[in-house]
């Protein structure tokens, strides 16, 4: 009882005690809490993995294993990141295990690149102005690294402390991530432009 | 150019208000700002634009495979019992079929010199004592003195951090370092066991068959009790020393059974080495304490802590 005990010193609010009671069985062995934890985080966790292996069976068998991991590693769980990033941060592990090379390595990414009118005034405008469509190819295009950093932010609403887990990387690397990823999005559309 | 920071534009905390993450405090000061703030409605648009294109990939547009719940629980249940099994092996059957298991996986584990190297000095032994025949007493005069100290020297470099790069890895299991020493205890053993057993054997065949129980009870017990003292020792200081140990310790053994000693005194001394080194009772009763001690002081050992290392 004493992780709850913490959070709950700690201030947590309600659905956080949740989770941390939830971690709490997990740990105890519980294999019925596998199936809260699948019914909360079963989705976000499979369309997470989806958009990192692209082989819809294999994706599946990464999220079997997320959850796998999840129930025997719930004990290392130290309530210090949320539920939700700790999952993705699993779920990231497995797929890498399983594709070694095919998923990214969050390498390249922090080097800046040049967009064609400069600044970020009318980068910010062009990416407005685009078309959804246009938007999405150009998202399908940019290295995987870019995308999923974009992808953890809007497509799962990681916060920046919980996207900085997942990735494991330092908290302000992950919004420099962020805005290179979108500079690198709107250098995609140019270039489809141009095409 | 990187984002620009200033206190002004809220930029940074533009992606966490549009995922909505962003506190009621921040998020308001951010609504706040963009009311009089052209420059950062653009910026805002931008990222939803972003936001919109991420749309394709969130949980509720991937659709969720039927039945992934249920391999889910399956997959997890297995892993349930897999790990039942392991903490409470049903029957005896599974037991030493675990326990045997375990025992044959530590031997990749061990140094690899220790194979070739026991193995070598195990034929030397051999083949000494074939030349030398019986004319000196006993056969395998040769064969008795090498055969512990090849044991021994394997049994030193069992276990630690400077014989097992992947000790790190091992200690993180829930496997205790106890059975992890005695598994490989056991597989050095053994394969010194073999091939001095097999040495002996060739020994009863040139030499007649009444050979073999002699041959045999000269090394068996000083192997037992050099191999436990050494490996006491290799837990409880280093590795270098327990075969520096284990070198004194035998060279001394040697020249009290030679008798090739001009020390007078020396005789009494070689006397009672002599009654140690046998396979006696009292022999093999030593060899196990001194085992047990090994065992106990295991998981005491300073995995990576510093070490004299001789």
């Amino acid at each position: 009882m004493a992780l709850v005990t913490t959070l709950v010193r700690r201030g947590m609010s309600h659905d956080e005690r949740g989770e941390a009671e939830l971690v709490l069985r997990l740990a105890r062995g519980d294999a019925e809490s596998v199936t809260e934890l699948y019914s909360r985080f079963g989705r976000p966790l499979h369309a997470y993995v989806r958009s990192l292996v692209r082989d819809a069976g294999l994706a599946e068998e990464v999220v079997q294993d997320t959850f796998v991991a999840a129930w025997r590693g719930a004990a290392r769980f130290e309530g210090r990141s949320s539920l939700a990033s700790w999952l993705f941060g699993i779920a990231r592990r497995q797929a890498r295990d399983r594709m070694r090379r095919a998923v990214p390595e969050t390498e390249p990414v922090d080097g800046l690149i040049d967009v064609a009118g400069g600044g970020l005034g009318p980068e910010a405008a062009a990416l407005a102005s685009a078309s959804r469509a246009e938007l999405a190819e150009a998202l399908d295009r940019i290295p995987a690294a870019d995308r999923e950093v974009l992808l953890l932010a809007f497509a799962y609403e990681l916060s920046g402390p919980e996207m900085a887990e997942v990735l494991a990387i330092p908290a302000g690397t992950v919004k420099s991530r962020l805005f290179n990823a979108r500079r690198r999005l709107r250098a995609q559309l140019v270039e489809e432009e141009l095409r | 150019m990187n984002p620009r920071t200033d206190d002004r534009h809220p930029l940074e905390l533009l992606p966490e208000y549009v995922n909505g993450r962003l506190g009621a405090q921040d998020a308001a000061a951010v609504r706040a700002h963009l009311d009089g703030c052209e420059e950062c409605r653009t910026e805002l648009g931008a990222w939803r634009a972003v936001s919109g294109a991420a749309e394709p990939f969130s949980p509720a547009s991937v659709s969720l495979p039927a039945g992934l719940a249920d391999r889910v629980s399956e997959a997890v249940a297995r892993e349930v019992a897999a790990a039942d099994t392991a903490r409470r092996p049903g029957g005896v059957v599974p037991r030493f079929r675990w326990l045997a298991g375990f025992v044959a996986a530590q031997a990749p584990l061990v140094r690899r010199e220790i194979w070739p190297a026991s193995t070598v000095v195990m034929f030397i032994g051999a083949a000494v004592s074939l030349i030398a025949g019986s004319d000196r007493g006993v056969p395998g005069a040769a064969l008795s003195l090498l055969a512990p100290l090849a044991a021994a020297l394997g049994v030193a470099l069992i276990y630690g951090q400077e014989n097992d790069p992947g000790l790190e890895l091992a200690l993180a299991t829930p496997t205790s370092p106890r059975l992890v020493v005695v598994a490989r205890l056991v597989v050095v053993l053994a394969w010194d066991l073999t091939l001095a057993l097999a040495a002996s054997a060739v020994l009863a065949v040139t030499n007649g068959p009444a050979v073999f129980v002699p041959v045999v009870s000269a090394w068996l017990g000083p192997m037992l009790l050099l191999g436990c003292l050494v490996l006491l020792l290799s837990l409880f200081v280093h590795s270098s020393l327990a075969i520096a140990t284990a070198m004194v310790v035998w060279v001394v053994r040697a020249m009290a059974v030679s008798g090739e000693t001009h020390i007078r005194s020396f005789s009494a001394l070689a006397d009672a080495l002599n009654s140690v080194w046998q396979t006696s009772p009292a022999t093999l009763a030593l060899a196990l304490a001194l085992l047990v001690a090994a065992v106990l002081i295991a998981p005491y050992r300073e995995p990576f802590g510093s070490r004299p290392s001789i």
